[in-house]
């Protein structure tokens, strides 16, 4: 029996994921077990799932490591790998946003400085708007940006918005819905549809309820 | 001249079985310099797989550029009214995607230039399988048919914009970007379903036949759907079933290509394997009069597929110093190469002795 592999991103999110795919037929009953282990399987039913950081499961399903995987719009959007997107799991859902000081003004005579860990979103945002900015990548923390004068707001995803309010910033405009999606290797999919298929129109079932 | 294949590599392997396919089918072989100029690449840099170009100024002040395809210079080289069978294997420079540096890289292809018609399609696309089947008995060929992709877009009334993020969404198989652009604009009734059904339609010859319906929105779509139907049954009922597949997410820039477009995968590779289709459209941009049809084997993304480890390339090691009798060692190699032996004569004994008999002619020690 051909194994299906699955990239699960690590977290609450990918816990979540998993819930779903067991009851759409996928149990694996050693993930469940309180261990540091990263690769499970279950060859009973075929399945092979392994837990990545969430930034990496597309990198996984690209190079047909994994056969599917689950991963962020944003992290799809920003890194633009060529798998295919099958379905919103309307489950992880936030907004891509602009977030800057609460007093801040925007001035249009100058180029506007973003920090931010979504270089790409950010650049194709303001492209459309005509605006000209300048992106400091960063890796983590990009609350303290604006606080520390590195830019003048950031573009990050926003859940709750409670780690902006503690960093006495606010939200200026949310552009663009995230939420989780299922993703598969493009190859792996022409061998595998009958199962990604079964997969895919089981979570349908689950995730309207999530909608 | 015998030449032993166990010195071969798996893809020099696979080259040879190919070459000797394509001459089967009356191919001729197609030999590039190894420079064009720059400009050739410049005018159609969205038909490359990637944009990027080595290029480099020659005596003459001339700007050019190591070959990062083999197609258009095949387009370049043709002319009109006659048209021709060919192959070819070279090399080629270019990046691949998500890698930091330029890489020489061996590619295959067959090129048909000339009126491409129902038996010529049909002809390439068998070749397409033929060539697979060289790589691995598991594989499957996807075919689509871009003029049913775009007879459909295009007859709806999609904005230029929808159509680009509804292309997108199928070659995404993203469903719910489809939907969204297709309710953001109105688009209701057959067009909304047969849209729908190039995302959702995918599979066998008879998956598809089953659902073809939806997607004859006029006459001109329902006979490329009856085309691609019946080549697909044609290739089934020639040997080929089972290995054929139905997916329209296979979406080339159709400044280039329209009609058939398809691609190979075997198991385990990372990519596709082959890729290819009809490219009139790039015949008529460059000022030629044929249509043509064409595929190249990606030879990098075989490379990974292959498992061989390599075994220790001697069967026998001689080992000798500055008193070994010169007679001595000659005899000792005719005798091993007569019994079919690859054999290494050395002073210094290599470290991985494993599976290696050690011939030691070593004296006055």
């Amino acid at each position: 029996m051909k194994m299906l592999n699955i990239a699960l991103p690590k977290g609450r999110l990918g816990e979540k994921v998993y819930g779903m795919f067991k009851e759409a037929g996928f149990p694996c009953p050693s993930i469940e077990e309180n261990n540091r282990k990263l690769i499970f399987e279950n060859e009973e039913v075929g399945v092979r799932y392994f837990w990545v950081k969430p930034s990496d499961v597309p990198i996984y399903v690209e190079r047909g490591v994994a056969d599917i995987g689950v991963a962020g719009k944003d992290i799809l959007l920003e890194y633009e790998p060529d798998v295919y997107e099958l379905l919103d799991l309307n489950i992880g859902k936030c907004s891509m946003c602009v977030a800057g000081k609460s007093n801040f003004i925007d001035d249009p005579l100058k180029t506007l400085t973003v920090a931010t860990k979504f270089s790409r979103i950010a650049s194709e945002y303001y492209l459309k708007k005509g605006r000209d900015i300048d992106i400091v990548h960063l890796n983590g923390s990009i609350e303290i940006a604006p606080i520390l004068g590195l830019s003048d707001v950031i573009v990050d995803i926003v859940e709750t918005g409670t780690t902006l309010k503690e960093n006495d910033l606010i939200v200026l405009e949310r552009f663009l819905p995230i939420s989780a999606r299922l993703i598969a290797n493009k190859q792996s999919f022409s061998f595998k549809s009958c199962v990604i298929d079964g997969l895919k129109n089981k979570l349908i079932e689950k995730t309207e309820g999530n909608v | 001249m015998i030449i032993n294949d166990s010195v071969l590599k798996a893809e020099e392997k696979i080259i040879f079985s190919l070459r000797s396919l394509y001459e089967k089918f009356g191919y001729k072989p197609f030999k590039i310099k190894k420079f064009e100029e720059y400009d050739l690449y410049a005018k159609n840099k969205d038909f490359l797989v990637s944009g990027n170009v080595i290029t480099f100024t020659d005596i003459d002040g001339k700007l050019m550029a190591l070959k990062p395809d083999v197609t258009l210079s095949i387009v370049k080289n043709s002319v009109d009214d006659k048209p021709c069978k060919l192959y070819y294997n070279e090399n080629v420079y270019r990046v691949t995607k998500g890698a930091t540096s330029y890489k020489e890289i061996m590619q295959a292809g067959v090129e048909i230039i000339g009126d491409i018609d129902a038996y010529l399609v049909y002809e390439m696309l068998s070749l397409s399988a033929l060539s697979l089947a060289t790589v691995s008995n598991e594989y499957l060929l996807n075919i689509s048919d871009l003029g049913i992709v775009s007879g459909i877009t295009g007859a709806s009334n999609l904005t230029e914009n929808g159509k680009k993020r509804v292309l997108d969404g199928i070659t995404c198989k993203n469903e719910k970007q489809v939907k969204d652009v297709l309710n953001e604009e109105n688009i209701t009734g057959k067009y909304y379903d047969a849209i729908l059904a190039l995302v959702n339609i995918y599979g066998n010859y008879s998956e598809v036949f089953s659902k073809r319906e939806v997607l004859c929105v006029n006459e001109e779509v329902s006979s490329r759907v009856d085309f691609l139907l019946s080549t697909v049954k044609l290739l089934d009922d020639n040997g080929f079933n089972g290995k054929t597949r139905i997916d329209f997410s296979i979406i080339l820039d159709t400044n280039y290509y329209n009609g058939i477009v398809f691609n190979g995968v075997v198991p385990g590779a990372n990519g596709y394997v082959l890729s290819g289709g009809q490219y009139d459209n790039l015949m008529k941009k460059m000022g030629k009069k044929q249509g043509a049809i064409g595929f190249a084997v990606y030879l990098d993304v075989l490379q990974k597929l292959s498992n061989e480890v390599k075994k220790n390339a001697q069967d026998l090691v001689i080992l000798y110093n500055e008193n070994t009798s010169l007679i001595k060692i000659a005899n000792a190699v005719k005798k091993a190469q007569e019994n079919n032996q690859t054999v290494l004569v050395t002073k210094i004994a290599p470290s991985d002795l494993s599976g290696v008999n050690l011939l030691d002619l070593t004296e006055g020690k």
